[in-house]
């Protein structure tokens, strides 16, 4: 059998962990190779050194068969191997052709010539079936759009190794699709692909043989057609996983959050980001926003915590906090588990103990005088540890920095959980977590429901949306165009909704009264 | 079980030479270490013949001051040195965990000096306030204010109007300066030297006793001050609440937001009581018998020292103290060298020195970067030889014992 990449045996230490333990990874040409594994399990790390940016203790890479050391990504490009990695790496004023022929410009008396980078893009993207215009910038156009300038950079590189990095994290249900036939589509003009993923759904769908990584060990490879995702699961994780979501039917009672006639402004560009919504959220359900990306969840969210103003009202417990201070409304019974993590989330260079504290430092609990009660907060870190799961290198003194994304969720998930308010505001509390910490994340919020809590959940994962919820709200460019039964409705429906190609004008207007 | 014990020992061992703090310390130091080399080369090509005697005098080398019979050695004299420049490494390493660059530290170092000044001339009914002297005490007080006002306009402008706080610090390090030399004109000015009037006696610093434990005609309480003041900005800083939100703000802006915390009122405070801490550096250097502040439009040269300072002491309390120590050793060093048994150089080649560190100590990241690649360059050669031999010795040693 030919490989076109051998990874053999390879060993990478960090100071106090094994990233990758003995990981043995093969690749046939032509083929989709999925690469599994929760975070923090070692999958980028294996890339990594296969894209040269880092040096392996043991073991050998062979390309094509020949034994090869890779010191860097230019030793990378060299042996024809590309990344798209999670976080695009582009140039957002620049044009599709610039970001292409960025680090291997074409040149005419010393002079940059676009004629021929603009030629061969054009042929590669009708050559794959990757419709792009090639004169457009970066920022004007979609996340789906900027994957396939990715991809073509690749390509125009003459890439043969093709690795993703979680690429479907960012996309709609639409453009997985798109991104699903572009990948089956390289493989049959002779390119290979390694995709990184913790998403069994798409292996299933496109990946001919999977390997699993859990702990940084090598748990093994199987054919994708004759394995469950089950048993894949399991190999993951290490032990069965439930994928529904165990839940009662919800028994709604008192009104918690009110919102009336929410519209926000951008600042800058005086554009309406959330055009007059208004809906309620109950004791004990869970209620869902859906949306793509950028349609005004995220404004709605900060209109409701106060981390923005906003026109209209909103209701806690029947007080009005449309103008009260953030600590105020924190303190009144908001959770926020916030859509970025790093930005807003945790103060990454802040120890695990203090970010468990971030929202009650200045209570009696843990300051005296205005001085910090260190032992406290180390035992109130401790416990949430303990109780959470929360792994990290040196425990209540870790850097947050440092320490993996499913880790830092559930740190803050400990802290929003743990100060028993009556409100939870979730913002894609499971992005980029594995299916073992979704596990968690989902029996949490069913849980915290079952309580009889009130629970906002704004997700873009058509799954989790259909899943966990027990309402369901559509927004579309600011509006909400329209409300469902999760037990009545599809996931293509609401897709249809969410792409702005429906919209339900009846059913909005009970709930919104003009101003 | 031994060999376990060994191999996790090395590895916390490599784990804190690649660590943060680690690579913080060894940057400053040998920023620290190349400046003093240059330094060297320096007074070197001046004047050979006496480089390395005179050289060491600036590193502080006791026998070398005692030998060359100039002065005996004085820790007085390095403290006096050092004292406004703690302080005003104090006041931007306080800024600076807040994520402010409070470039202002001149300005409000002036103003705090003028109104120490103005206090300790003009309100002479404090010299005996039921017997006591509240002189001295109500012109630092009067330093800490002025200083810590002409700090909330940056903090304000800041906080409120999002301005930046580089471009008000530097505006108003000039408005301070005219400012100054405008009211010392209609108020304090001692029109034969040009200069304003000296405080009054009352007025100075005391001595508590110190004149004797270091004997300098410079010695005062200024040094107890500095150290006061670098303990308690540590106290804020590290365990208080106050300090827990200045430094989640200087972290991260919109996490604090996020938690509640009120961040515009922190970036206030935090330029504040930077801006007092200034003050206070400018009072301490004035309320000296015989010291005199100059009528000239000229900005004072502590405050810029002090960024340096801070700089090289990691923006910590503690480590700006300890460099400020260190800059004082090099200061009265300089003074030293003038003279004639040791080559006569000019003092002015400690401030080559100190340019030099400051210099190196802005490249810290690359620095930091070659450090971290050289040990694990070592830490990589010493691995597999350590590794084979060990074992078998361990092997061997089974044998031997059974």
């Amino acid at each position: 059998m030919e490989y076109v990449v051998e990874m053999l045996n390879i060993t990478k230490e960090f100071p106090g962990i094994k990233a990758n333990d003995d990981v043995t990874l093969q690749l046939k040409k032509q083929e989709i190779h999925a690469l599994l594994g929760e975070n923090g399990a070692g999958k980028s790390t294996l890339m990594s050194v296969l894209f040269g940016l880092y040096q392996p203790e043991k073991g050998t890479i062979k390309i094509n068969g020949e034994e090869v050391k890779i010191n860097d990504p230019n030793d990378a490009n060299k042996y024809k191997i590309g990344m798209v990695h999670q976080h695009f790496k582009l140039v957002h004023n620049y044009s599709v052709v610039e970001n292409i022929m960025l680090g291997v410009e074409s040149t005419k008396n010393g002079l940059l010539d676009y004629s021929v980078a603009r030629e061969k893009i054009i042929e590669l993207s009708e050559k794959y079936n990757l419709r792009i215009d090639p004169d457009s910038l970066i920022e004007d156009i979609s996340v789906g759009m900027q994957q396939r300038v990715e991809i073509l950079k690749m390509l125009y590189r003459d890439a043969e190794i093709l690795i993703f990095d979680e690429p479907t994290a960012v996309l709609t249900p639409q453009e997985i699709e798109e991104l699903m036939k572009i990948m089956k589509n390289l493989t049959t003009e002779g390119k290979s692909i390694v995709l990184i993923t913790h998403k069994l759904k798409e292996i299933k769908k496109v990946a001919d043989r999977c390997s699993v990584l859990r702990k940084g060990k090598y748990i093994g490879t199987v054919g994708v057609k004759n394995t469950s995702t089950s048993k894949m699961a399991e190999m993951m994780v290490g032990r069965p996983v439930n994928f529904g979501v165990d839940k009662k039917k919800a028994n709604p009672t008192d009104v918690v959050l009110e919102v009336k006639d929410i519209v926000v402004e951008d600042s800058l560009s005086r554009k309406l980001r959330v055009n007059n919504v208004s809906f309620c959220v109950k004791k004990g359900e869970i209620f869902c926003v859906a949306g793509i990306e950028g349609n005004g969840q995220t404004q709605l969210v900060e209109a409701i915590t106060g981390l923005e103003r906003c026109k209209g009202s909103i209701f806690l417990n029947g007080e009005d906090i449309t103008n009260t201070s953030i600590r105020k409304r924190n303190n009144m019974g908001v959770s926020h588990i916030p859509e970025d993590r790093h930005k807003h989330g945790l103060i990454l260079d802040y120890s695990l103990e203090y970010n468990l504290v971030l929202q009650e430092y200045f209570t009696p609990k843990f300051q005296k005088f205005g001085f910090l009660k260190q032992k406290a907060i180390r035992e109130n870190a401790e416990i949430l540890i303990n109780e959470f799961d929360i792994r990290s290198g040196q425990g209540a003194i870790t850097d947050a920095r440092s320490m993996s994304g499913g880790n830092q969720q559930k740190a803050i998930i400990a802290r929003e959980v743990s100060r028993d308010t009556d409100l939870i505001i979730a913002v894609q509390p499971t992005r980029g977590l594995d299916v073992g910490a979704i596990e968690f994340v989902h029996k949490e919020l069913v849980e915290l429901r079952d309580q009889g809590k009130a629970v906002l959940l704004i997700s873009l994962e058509l799954d989790e949306v259909m899943n966990l919820s027990d309402r369901i709200i559509v927004m579309y460019e600011g509006e909400l165009v329209g409300e469902f039964d999760p037990l009545k409705t599809t996931e293509t429906e609401l897709g249809l909704y969410m792409a702005g190609s429906k919209k339900k004008k009846k059913e909005v207007k009970h709930s919104g009264k003009s101003e | 079980m031994e060999n376990q014990n060994k191999k996790a020992k090395k590895f916390s061992f490599e784990a804190f030479f690649t660590g943060k703090i680690f690579l913080d310390i060894a940057s400053s130091i040998f920023s620290i270490f190349l400046g003093l080399l240059l330094g060297y080369l320096v007074m070197y090509f001046i004047n050979p013949e006496y480089a390395t005697s005179a050289f060491k005098v600036v590193i502080g080398s006791w026998k070398q001051i005692e030998l060359s019979g100039t002065q005996s050695f004085n820790i007085g004299e390095i403290l006096f040195r050092a004292t406004p420049i703690i302080l005003t490494g104090l006041s931007i390493s306080f800024a600076f965990r807040a994520g402010l660059f409070n470039i202002g530290v001149v300005g409000q170092f002036t103003v705090g000096a003028v109104a120490a000044i103005y206090v300790g001339v003009k309100w002479t009914f404090l010299a005996d306030v039921l017997g006591m002297n509240l002189h001295w005490p109500v012109a630092l007080l009067a330093a800490l204010l002025a200083g810590g006002v002409w700090g909330a306009i940056p903090g304000l402008l800041k906080a409120y109007r999002n301005v930046n706080e580089v471009v008000a610090g530097i505006m108003l390090n000039y408005v301070g300066m005219y400012l100054s030399i405008y009211f010392i004109m209609h108020n304090i000015f001692n029109p034969t030297y040009a200069r304003a009037l000296s405080v009054e006696p009352s007025a100075e610093l005391p001595t508590w006793g110190l004149e004797k434990l270091f004997p300098s005609p410079n010695m005062n309480i200024g040094i107890i001050l500095a150290l006061a003041a670098v303990i308690i900005t540590h106290i804020i800083l590290y365990n208080t609440k106050s300090g827990f939100e200045i430094k989640a703000v200087g972290f991260n802006r919109h996490a604090s937001k996020y938690a509640g915390i009120n961040e515009n009122k922190n970036i206030a405070l935090a330029l504040i009581i930077s801006g007092a801490i200034a003050g206070l550096a400018g009072a301490i250097v004035y309320l000296v018998g015989g010291k005199s502040f100059a009528v000239i439009a000229v900005l004072e040269p502590q405050g810029f020292t002090g960024i340096a300072i801070a700089l090289l002491g990691l923006t910590t309390p503690i480590g700006t103290f300890l460099v400020g120590i260190f800059y004082g050793v090099l200061q009265y060093g300089g003074y030293l060298i003038q003279g004639d048994l040791l080559g006569g150089f000019k003092p002015e080649i400690v401030d080559v020195i100190i340019s030099t560190i400051i210099y190196i100590s802005a490249l810290s990241l690359f620095v930091k970067m070659y450090l971290k690649k050289i040990i694990k360059y070592i830490g990589n050669i010493s691995k597999p030889k350590a590794e084979p031999k060990a074992e078998p010795k361990a092997e061997t040693k089974k044998g031997g014992d059974e």
